[in-house]
């Protein structure tokens, strides 16, 4: 803790409000234990008021949990997904089989941790795609202008207009099974990955290329252009950092997305091929199979439906967060 | 004049967008494999004449663009070719049997969806921060929005197909017969709409409150009207416009939906059709159904503009 008559680590409260001439006289203490108020910035009080959201808190806490499962899932104490076990095919949970298995004999359990990772990385790494394209784009476009940002603005137009998830469709049932064959079996993730990042963008586009037409016009702008800072300088320092909290609202919504449509491409068979797991392909084929175990698509479907509705609740508790007009 | 300048500009923009996405679409098809030729001519394949005839028949020793040219050309005059899998039925026939079902279904959807959502997110405004109306019903609304539908479809078979089986309550899990018969559409058409409920409540909800907190409200509450005057006239009102401005997200939605909705519950509609030809490698299907399917999408788009430009004046052309 700063003490304080040191006025850069501290600012109590009653500085500047107070009268004139008061000058270096420590402000008096209205009550003996208020505590200093700490020097804070947008981004600080952001963080607060994010972690004050339970709702929103609680679903980083199990996407969390769920992307740690994803990622170390080879270090856990899991059965082999891939491996049948022909004695027990649609079982129900049992010691052996946490979850139960599917109607080959796969351990569902692990079925399910594995099968996150198709979806998760198609998401996480298309979201990456689409929000660099976007936020690159859009701010050349809104910081350029001209000619530079009526080109691009068109071409956003157009692919904006591409019926995003057809076209995954369409692409991976006719390139997949080359795909799987060249990157040895989760070609097709890749496939659908850049699909979906590439034409992702053009929302995020049209979002950042807003913002900086407004930025652009600010004072902090103008003050940086005066003292003779680079164009360069002025994107990076000055207008990106302003774009970030608005751009992670949009991505983490973007997440949710894409994992629901690579959910559906899966469902329709076009997902990562049997036997490898993959979480719509679990709750399709469980779906077929519910008059014998119905907890072979409930238990997969329940954890999507937690992943999915997570993202959504963390991106409504981010965008409160740093959109202070939406917060009450 | 500028209206009009717009209106032209926009259609003839969409114009372009259908080319492309035509385009797209057709060059990813040609780069499918498999042999159309010899999947058409089944046990004769060995046959080289006859092979070479059919060749030159379909135009595939034709120059890529001018096949696509052809393509377009016919398309415009509603031949869209015939299926390599049922040998001889034309594609259009094929179209004409699937599109009448995704819409019934995609109408059905979108009314149910309209008679929950719209009222959900009026309350929801109305009753601003209130735990039922407001915040559980909306979080309700937010998880419908953002779950994918097969993720209720088990749970809806369990309860519907299996626990209440041998009861009134039972419903079918698949199969089509008509709009005629609910008991086939009843369950699709429901989840098929939740998303959209969600969709539809979420966005009413914050419309609502934007035209709540504005001054006419407050003069019109000043002046002594009622309070149901002022919502349901007044603020209603103003909320149809930047509610016309979903409609393109909304027509997006149903076209992924129909896919998920169509397989799942064996609806035979155009979605389930795509489907099916990619898996048989039937692509002058899958070609022309994807066409049909993006059209709606690109069509919806540009009405949505122009719409939301005819009606609200201030949108800066």
């Amino acid at each position: 803790m700063a003490t304080n008559n040191d006025p850069t680590v501290t600012m109590p409260l009653s500085e500047g409000a107070g009268p004139a001439g008061r000058g270096g006289e420590p402000a008096p203490r209205l009550a003996p234990d208020a505590g200093e108020i700490q020097p804070t910035s947008l981004s600080r009080e952001a963080a607060r008021r994010f972690m004050a959201n339970r709702l929103a808190m609680a679903s980083l806490v199990v996407l969390i949990a769920i992307i740690a499962a994803a990622l170390l899932a080879n270090f856990l104490p899991l059965i082999d997904p891939t491996k049948n076990d022909p004695f027990n095919q649609d079982s129900f949970p049992s010691r052996l089989h946490l979850l139960g298995t599917d109607s080959s004999g796969h351990d569902l359990l692990s079925a399910i941790i594995f099968g996150l990772r198709p979806a998760l990385a198609v998401g996480i790494i298309g979201q990456v795609v689409t929000t660099l394209l976007g936020v690159g784009i859009g701010v050349a476009a809104g910081f350029y202008g001209g000619k530079l940002d009526a080109l691009l603005s068109r071409f956003t137009d157009f692919v904006f207009a591409l019926p995003t998830f057809l076209l995954a469709f369409l692409t991976v049932a006719v390139l997949g099974p080359d795909w799987d064959q060249f990157f040895g079996g989760t070609g097709r993730i890749v496939l659908i990955t850049i699909v979906f990042g590439l034409v992702g963008w053009p929302p995020l586009m049209r979002f950042v290329r807003a913002l900086t037409l407004s930025f652009k016009e600010q004072q902090f702008v103008e003050a940086a252009h005066s003292v003779g800072t680079s164009r360069l300088k002025i994107i990076t320092r000055h207008i990106l950092p302003n774009t970030w909290g608005l751009v992670l609202v949009q991505a983490t919504f973007g997440i949710g997305g894409f994992i629901y449509n690579e959910t559906t491409l899966s469902l329709l068979g076009l997902g990562v091929q049997p036997p490898n797991p993959d979480l719509g392909s679990l709750v399709s084929n469980g779906a077929q199979h519910i008059d014998v175990n119905w907890m072979e698509s409930v238990f997969p479907a329940a954890v999507l439906a937690v992943l999915v509705v997570a993202f959504a609740f963390l991106g409504d508790g981010l965008r409160d967060a740093v959109d202070a007009r939406t917060g009450e | 004049m500028a209206l009009l300048f717009f209106i032209v500009r926009r259609l003839i923009a969409m114009l372009f967008i259908l080319l492309g996405v035509a385009a797209v679409t057709f060059f990813l098809v040609r780069l499918a494999p498999g042999d159309p030729v010899a999947q058409q001519l089944g046990q004769h394949a060995g046959d080289v004449a006859t092979y070479h005839r059919l060749y030159h028949q379909m135009g595939l020793d034709q120059p890529l663009w001018h096949q696509y040219v052809t393509y377009v050309w016919n398309a415009l005059h509603g031949d869209l070719g015939s299926s390599v899998v049922s040998v001889g039925t034309p594609v259009t026939t094929i179209i004409g049997q699937g599109l009448p079902v995704t819409l019934e279904l995609g109408a059905l959807a979108t009314v149910i969806a309209l008679l929950v959502g719209v009222p959900l997110g009026i309350l929801a405004a109305v009753r601003h921060n209130r735990l039922v109306a407001d915040n559980l019903s909306m979080g309700v609304m937010m998880a419908l929005y953002s779950l994918p539908p097969f993720v209720i479809i088990p749970a809806v078979w369990l309860i519907f197909g299996i626990l209440l089986k041998n009861t009134f309550f039972h419903l079918p899990v698949s199969g089509w017969d008509g709009i005629g018969d609910p008991q086939y559409w009843i369950a699709p058409a429901c989840v098929f709409a939740a998303g959209l409920a969600g969709l539809f409540a979420r966005s009413m909800r914050s419309f609502m409150l934007e035209e709540l907190n504005k001054d006419y409200i407050r003069m019109a509450r000043a002046k002594g009207l009622a309070e149901r005057r002022v919502i349901y006239l007044h603020a209603l009102k103003n909320t149809l416009l930047p509610f016309a401005s979903i409609l393109g997200p909304t027509i997006a939605f149903l076209v992924v939906g129909a896919f998920i909705i169509e397989n799942e519950f064996s609806i035979p509609g155009i979605a389930n059709i795509t489907v099916q030809s990619t898996l048989s490698d039937d692509y002058s299907v899958t070609l022309a159904t994807t066409l049909v399917l993006a059209a709606a999408v690109v069509v919806a788009n540009a009405l949505t503009d122009i719409f939301y430009t005819v009606v609200d004046p201030r949108v800066k052309l």
